[in-house]
């Protein structure tokens, strides 16, 4: 079969050379020039910015018909929303194609072009001269003609690696599926052109104090702690907090302090009262208000890095998104004027996955509970039938810290910690869980099997991993999860993008959606809907339900972990409280 | 500046994909990618449900758990058990208490040594965690009659088949004490084994079937 055949209007491999308007990172691409080389007849087609704007739409067919092949399409796509072009329906993009073929091992020259090309033996343009020329553009120009021409050239010799990537590609291309990514692509690049509204001049406001408010946090937060000095945080200081707050905390081997964000992230779930230092250490260490990428029209915008996870997930940069670790950071999220914002994420998606991959009637029975956690310590016999989320309150807390566990593949002696008990009775919860949930676990050791025996796991929609012998068996068990939530997030964003529903940004099992404000509600019950969709096409018709946080204009959004953090910055800067 | 620039076109763009390192796909990609692309009544949209494919982990590999060890033995005082009706097996036991395991013993070969081997009949049990045990249960003596301390763990065993309970020595009453789980702990899942295949599993490698073992010749004082 040919793909002649099957896009008989054309197979185009199609590349952009573009910088961010004005040289301003967060701004949408604006586009110099365009390549596109017809791949079932050899025709080659260059234009230079002035041309492009002359058209009102691709000069290529972009309907089901025709083909269109890039490198990562969402930069592609983001240039022709900026043209305002149609955008092109059937995509391949070798680059999520390529991180499927490889997923789960170390290309060893990266998942880029240039890497891809090596990996099927294919010389490419040289990195340096790469590099040059990507220089040469975010210049941003005038370019003189000569320049213009080795621009159009670099383009084109992109364009001829890309139809040479898809030559050696194609064999172990699962196209059906390969098409549902590419649409995906096309999908992100509207996403990244929505972007999310900021606050911007609160933004500007921190922005110019930054280095004060640094200080005067340290001399706020840390009083109640007292493990700073200066600028630097103490770790036989917190040793000694910890001692007197009678906090349990993971050492090393070594014998010193994990003191590591993710040691601080999980401890934070069971002593919240260390969640400021927690947002302390990482806004002191690791976040740069400067590198959040907000154009100038007071958007978030940066590149979600689409199938960059492992698990397919979206991973952009912590430090450009708004939604990177640093919560309190998130109340700068503010829907403009006479608008509003929906956060709306799936209720406990990562059980009901597991529930309905495993086929466990026992596990969907206490996901469609609507309180999976009780009914789980109902079903083991831990609480009795009646029991309710006040009556057994530490029952409940319990349960839900095994469930978590079990999804985060930790030991006893982690959920002891977490749980503030002993090592006995975390295996005790640990024992409930795999005789309550056999099915389950007989599914969990099936995956193991599977990607040991077999080499490779995968998802209903074909995103894989490839199993080494040194690949992780924790991660192995949780790859179905993650990856199968990781699918419906980005069957959800396609499904609200095709009906023209405005996502400012897709985060982890949840969709931020915009609307005018009148339009808001109808928005987001249509946005609940697709998802539950999406949950049933990923999960054999088990529905998943959703929760939805509504922000409307002047309102802005909040997220309860950084709450604290943010009303002791915003009285640093004498800003009014954030009241809840 | 615009170039028309006719060139050759790739050999073959042929979608075949290598089914050796991906077993996974559809026999005919044409019709799935046709399927996929040209549904009627879909706005030209890829039709999302047509694209699934079977996450039949582990299937191909058929990885099943083997039984290679059951204990004979009593429950441990801190587990709770339930034991299946019916599943019992009359036997001849020898417990090595130096070694702590436990030979069955051929009939001819017990009569030799009676004071040791002992008439029993093993009770199929299971505990929480789902491993399997044979729990044995003196026969009574000849005239008809078990000590109190069987005869209060027959008692425990013949709860054990209806409800979860928990089996611990009371030295003081001289029997066994009962204690009966309280919540709705679900009922316990039994392997496909008969018991006689139980019972091969328990003792492979551990059947006395003649006067010559070193195990009745140390009992007998000959070695």
């Amino acid at each position: 079969m040919k793909l002649a055949s099957l896009f008989p209007n054309g197979v185009f491999a199609v590349d952009f050379e573009f910088h961010p308007i004005n040289g301003v990172e967060g701004n949408p691409p604006r586009p110099v020039c365009m390549v596109v080389r017809n791949l079932l007849n050899g025709h080659t087609t260059r234009l230079w910015r002035d041309e492009l704007l002359q058209l009102d739409k691709a000069p290529f067919p972009t309907d089901p018909s025709a083909l269109f092949v890039a490198f990562y399409a969402s930069a592609e796509v983001g240039c022709f929303l900026e043209l305002g072009w149609s955008c092109p329906t059937r995509i391949l993009d070798l680059y999520a194609e390529f991180r499927c073929i490889t997923n789960g091992t170390t290309p060893s020259h990266g998942n880029g072009l240039l890497g891809a090309l090596l990996y099927f033996g294919i010389a490419g343009i040289e990195s340096e001269e790469k590099a040059s020329m990507r220089e040469l553009i975010l210049s941003t120009g005038p370019w003189t003609p000569q320049e213009r021409r080795d621009i159009l050239d670099y383009c084109e010799s992109d364009v001829l690696a890309l139809s040479k990537l898809l030559d050696a590609m194609l064999p172990c291309i699962d196209l059906p599926r390969a098409l549902l990514r590419g649409e995906y692509m096309s999908t992100a690049a509207k996403i990244e052109a929505a972007g999310v509204p900021i606050d911007v001049p609160l933004l500007h406001k921190l922005n110019a104090h930054w280095g004060l408010i640094q200080d005067k946090l340290i001399a706020t937060i840390d009083k109640d702690f007292g493990v700073f000095e200066g600028q630097a945080f103490k770790s036989a200081r917190w040793e000694q907090y910890l001692i007197r707050a009678g906090i349990p905390w993971r050492y090393l081997p070594s014998g010193s302090l994990d003191l590591s964000d993710e040691t601080f992230k999980e401890m934070t779930r069971s002593f919240p009262q260390v969640a400021p230092i927690r947002e302390l250490r990482y806004t002191l260490s690791k976040m740069r208000l400067a590198s959040l990428t907000v154009g100038e029209d007071g958007r978030n915008r940066c590149m979600l890095s689409a199938f960059r996870a492992t698990t397919g997930r979206n991973q952009p940069s912590n430090s450009r998104f708004i939604f990177g670790p640093a919560t309190w950071i998130r109340a700068l999220i503010k829907p403009s004027e006479s608008t509003g914002l929906a956060y709306i994420d799936w209720a406990q998606q990562e059980f009901g996955i597991a529930a309905a991959l495993s086929n466990d009637a026992r596990m969907m029975e206490a996901y469609t509970s609507g309180d999976p956690y009780l009914t789980f310590a109902i079903q083991a016999g831990a609480v009795p039938p009646n029991a309710t989320k006040q009556s057994h309150k530490i029952e409940r807390e319990q349960f839900k810290a095994c469930v978590l566990a079990v999804q985060y593949g930790m030991g006893a002696d982690s959920l002891a910690l977490r749980i503030n008990q002993s090592v006995a009775q975390a295996r005790q919860l640990l024992d409930l869980h795999r005789k309550t949930y056999r099915k389950f676990w007989v599914f969990s050791d099936a995956c193991l099997n599977e990607a040991k025996l077999g080499g490779r796991l995968w998802t209903k929609f074909g995103w894989e991993i490839h199993v080494s012998a040194s690949t992780n068996e924790r991660s192995l068990r949780n790859f179905p999860m993650q990856s199968h939530g990781s699918e419906m997030l980005r069957i959800a964003c396609i499904l609200a993008t095709r009906e023209g529903i405005r996502i400012c940004a897709p985060i982890h099992d949840a969709i931020l959606i915009e609307a005018p404000i009148n339009e808001l509600d109808t928005a987001i019950e249509r946005t609940q809907q697709l998802m539950a969709q999406a949950s049933r096409l990923v999960l054999n018709g088990f529905e998943l339900n959703s929760d939805a946080k509504v922000i409307r204009s002047p309102d802005r959004y909040m997220d309860d972990r950084g709450l604290k953090m943010w009303n002791t910055i915003m009285e640093l800067i004498d800003e009014p409280k954030y009241a809840q | 500046m615009k170039k028309s620039v006719p060139k050759k076109a790739p050999a073959n763009l042929t979608v075949a994909r290598d089914t050796t390192k991906h077993p996974i796909q559809p026999s005919s990609i044409a019709d799935a990618v046709s399927a996929a692309i040209s549904l009627p009544n879909n706005n030209g949209n890829i039709d999302i449900d047509a694209l699934s494919i079977p996450t039949n982990y582990g299937e191909r590999f058929a990885v099943t758990k083997v039984l290679s060890n059951i204990p004979v033995r009593k429950p441990h005082k801190s587990a709770f058990i339930r034991v299946k009706q019916g599943d019992e097996f009359l036997i001849y036991i020898l417990e090595d208490k130096l070694s702590g395991v436990t030979y069955a013993v051929m009939p001819q070969v017990a009569q030799l040594v009676p004071e040791s081997a002992r008439a029993v009949r093993l009770h199929r049990a299971v505990d929480r965690q789902g491993n399997q045990l044979l729990v044995p249960v003196p026969l009574p003596g000849e005239d008809g009659k078990r000590n109190v301390w069987h005869e209060s763990l027959m008692v425990c065993l013949a709860k054990a088949e209806h409800k979860w309970v928990r089996v611990a020595a009371n030295l003081s009453a001289g029997a066994y004490d009962l204690y009966v789980a309280q919540g709705e702990l679900g009922e316990p899942e039994w392997t496909d084994h008969t018991m006689r295949e139980l019972v091969e599993i328990a003792f492979r490698g551990k059947v006395i079937s003649e006067e010559k073992d070193p195990v009745i010749q140390q009992l007998l004082g000959r070695i």
